[in-house]
């Protein structure tokens, strides 16, 4: 029996409308947009490597130049169409017709950036102010995300801002390239990562892209979260940074809860968890260890745990609120 | 011989379908809503976030359930004899014991804490099986292998869990290299890529036929996944990189610069079409595993070729295939703008782009559901991109 049989049968549709659906069901086409859209990014990510591998390899040879000019004009290309093609601005989500025009975008911003990265090796225009660098391609980023509605860019130029701050945000190199035993640079992280929130928050009441408001808050999260635990495992104001977190993780949860959003339910929950349960086993640590704390922390660790589950399981009656 | 109702688990697919219905118009609101109430279904599966946490946070009780019972039982590490094997077989049974109660008395289906009940149910098993196999001085792989497939299989009928089918497979492909290594001797890295196309065909055409039965519905995605597996391995068996460094491995095969290995050619023809065929077929016949699959093997293929045949200029060659891939997309969205051979570029009206952009009015809809029916009646929810302002209420 199919579903479609079960509803009929159960006298939820009439008959004409079971013959339409079983027609449909037959004649449904096979839709390989994701596919053929995977494709397409793949593509435009392997071109831009291998044009920025194309000039490493051949940075002082004659041919350069050359190679910089076809970049310079392929980029040049892809705004050109962009430009023509464009929409006019509007706050809210904005669909253009050509599934290419997301695409030319995106390789045209990935080139500019291979372009300024070239130009600054070759003449140093900004010496060693590397913050600068990056900065000119971020403002572009942020310019095309907005005005073209790019979700994809926006990440690359707030990656972009983080990346002129001196701050890593990729989640492989979050942990590693950041040297959170410096003070300034948890400090740099938390300032970013609530200017985020802030702007996020601002833009939703102000409805201004609404839709980009969910990776606003996503870098957000894990900055302020990732600095405040490495603040409270590196540093030695640990009840400071332990009240940071968990004033940043109540927040998220409080708007997790009014956008009835899960992930941003998950996230703070997790962070929170990390922290307080490495604040416990500090204290503990500073008794005499001996079996007792041993069994102690275990009990500790049961206890949450069903806590935080009683509080997963009971989500829908919370969010109903 | 189901843990979960398999007519509730029918109803469940029965309400996505009717999303579907919902979403191209082709039932009503008011019927979709009267479906939605008919038919009851598992009252607790979460969102996938929801479901991760609870994963996480169960392995915490059960892993610290296990440093409790080690604190309170072993004395030091100087343990007495058959103390993991009783330890591995009674932590067993109590997560399964767990497992079952949870499904009977809380309802639960694929909500994290059974999945994590579940699959350290089973590690401890395959301890137990491990840990017996030391206390009589065996170390024989395949003993371990078919003595542990039997409880994987059971315990997939029984749970139709995808991670679970995985595991069935692995084992068995292990079971199907170790018989053919101890049977054929020296003639083993021969046989072996043979027999591994042929047991990965035999499956895949057996699963095939499984998949598409009605009364099989409670494994279906199990199936699928199993059929996904057996095709990458079929390609795999034949793929001339895994062949090669695979006889180096396991077979002792050492090439001399200017030998190669015996059959090349075949192994070469082979990894070059087998993609275009799985990709052929996918589109023949509507199949997206086919597809995938397809595309998967054809990456595979094309840096296997990449790999014996390198001109030294990865940049020409990032350049150029990205070039290629634009290109080859470019053409397909163009031919398939307008529906061709029944396949479109056209994005699926289904549920998933549905609750895409809808997905914050069903979830109000959703927690509206118990407390006032009246007033989904009048809830509208089919505005297509308005919806877009919801963005992020799905994750």
């Amino acid at each position: 029996m199919t579903e479609l049989t079960k509803i009929f049968e159960d006298g939820h549709i009439d008959t004409g409308q079971y013959e339409r659906i079983r027609e449909s069901e037959s004649n449904r086409l096979f839709s390989i947009h994701w596919e053929l859209r995977t494709i397409l990014y793949l593509g435009v990510l392997l071109l831009s490597s291998g044009f920025g591998y194309l000039i490493y390899l051949n940075i002082d040879t004659i041919g350069h130049q050359a190679i910089l000019l076809g970049i310079a004009a392929v980029a040049a290309l892809c705004f050109y169409y962009v430009w023509n093609h464009k929409l006019p601005y509007q706050n809210q989500l904005i669909i253009h017709a050509s599934p290419f025009f997301d695409y030319i975008i995106l390789l045209g911003s990935l080139l500019f950036a291979l372009f300024i990265g070239y130009f600054q090796y070759q003449y140093e225009p900004f010496g060693s102010h590397y913050g600068f660098l990056v900065l000119i391609p971020t403002l572009l980023f942020f310019y095309c995300a907005y005005r073209f509605d790019h979700k994809g860019i926006l990440s690359m130029a707030i990656t972009g801002l983080a990346g002129s701050l001196g701050l890593s945000t990729s989640p492989r190199q979050i942990l590693e390239d950041n040297d959170f035993s410096d003070l300034s640079v948890v400090f740099t992280a938390l300032l970013l990562g609530l200017a985020l929130a802030a702007w996020a928050w601002y833009s939703d009441r102000r409805s201004i892209k609404k839709h980009f408001n969910f990776t606003f808050q996503n870098f957000s999260v894990n900055l302020l979260s990732i600095a405040a635990l490495s603040a409270l495992f590196g540093q030695d104001l640990k009840v400071i940074s332990l009240a940071v977190l968990l004033v940043i993780c109540l927040y998220f949860i409080r708007f997790a809860l009014q956008q009835r959003s899960y992930l941003f339910f998950l996230l703070p929950i997790l962070y929170g968890y990390i922290g307080f349960t490495y604040f416990v086993f500090y204290l503990l640590s500073m008794t005499d260890m001996n079996e007792a704390t041993f069994f102690v922390g275990l009990c500790y660790v049961i206890a949450s745990a069903i806590g935080v589950i009683l509080l997963f399981l009971n989500l829908k009656k919370i969010i109903k609120k | 011989m189901k843990a979960y109702n398999s007519n509730i688990l029918f109803n469940t697919s029965v309400k996505r379908k009717a999303e579907n219905w919902l979403a191209q118009k082709l039932i009503t609101e008011e019927q979709f809503i009267s479906i939605s109430n008919y038919y009851n279904t598992y009252s607790y599966t979460p969102n996938i976030f929801v479901r991760i946490g609870l994963f996480i946070f169960t392995c915490f009780i059960v892993l610290a359930s296990l440093g409790m019972y080690f604190l309170l039982f072993s004395s030091g590490f100087n343990t007495g004899s058959g103390f993991y094997e009783i330890t591995s077989l009674l932590y067993a049974i109590a997560c399964f014991t767990a497992l079952e109660l949870l499904i009977r008395k809380k309802q639960v289906y694929k909500a994290g804490s059974d999945d994590a009940l579940l699959y350290v149910g089973l590690i401890s098993i395959s301890l137990f099986i491990f840990s017996l196999m030391s206390s009589f001085e065996t170390d024989s792989p395949i003993v371990f292998f078919s003595s542990l497939l039997p409880i994987l299989f059971a315990a997939c009928v029984r749970y139709a869990d995808r991670l679970v089918t995985f595991a069935v497979t692995v084992c068995m492909y292990a079971i199907v290299f170790l018989i053919v290594q101890n049977l054929c001797g020296t003639f083993a890295k021969l046989i072996m890529p043979f027999a591994f196309m042929a047991f990965s065909a035999f499956l895949f055409f057996q699963l095939h036929y499984l998949h598409r039965k009605e009364r099989m519905h409670y494994w279906h995605s199990c199936l699928a996944l199993a059929k996904f597996v057996a095709l990458l391995i079929l390609y795999a068996s034949g793929n001339y990189y895994i062949i090669r460094e695979s006889g180096e491995e396991f077979f002792d095969l050492h090439l001399l610069p200017g030998q190669d290995i015996p059959l090349a050619v075949f192994f070469y023809v082979f990894t070059a079409v087998v993609p275009f065929i799985y990709v052929y077929l996918g589109l023949k016949n509507k199949d997206k595993i086919l597809l995938w699959a397809g595309l998967l093997v054809f990456a595979a293929g094309a840096i296997t070729f990449k790999y014996y045949f390198s001109m030294g200029h990865p940049e020409i060659t990032l350049t150029l295939g990205g070039a290629l891939l634009i290109l080859i997309a470019y053409f397909s969205i163009q031919y398939f703008k307008k529906p061709r051979h029944g396949i479109s570029f056209e994005e699926e009206q289904d549920a998933d782009s549905f609750l895409k952009t809808n997905a914050e009015a069903l979830i109000i809809m959703e927690g509206l559901k118990q407390e006032s029916p009246a007033i989904q009646n009048d809830f509208k929810f089919g505005g297509g991109q308005s919806g877009g302002a919801g963005s992020g209420g799905s994750f």
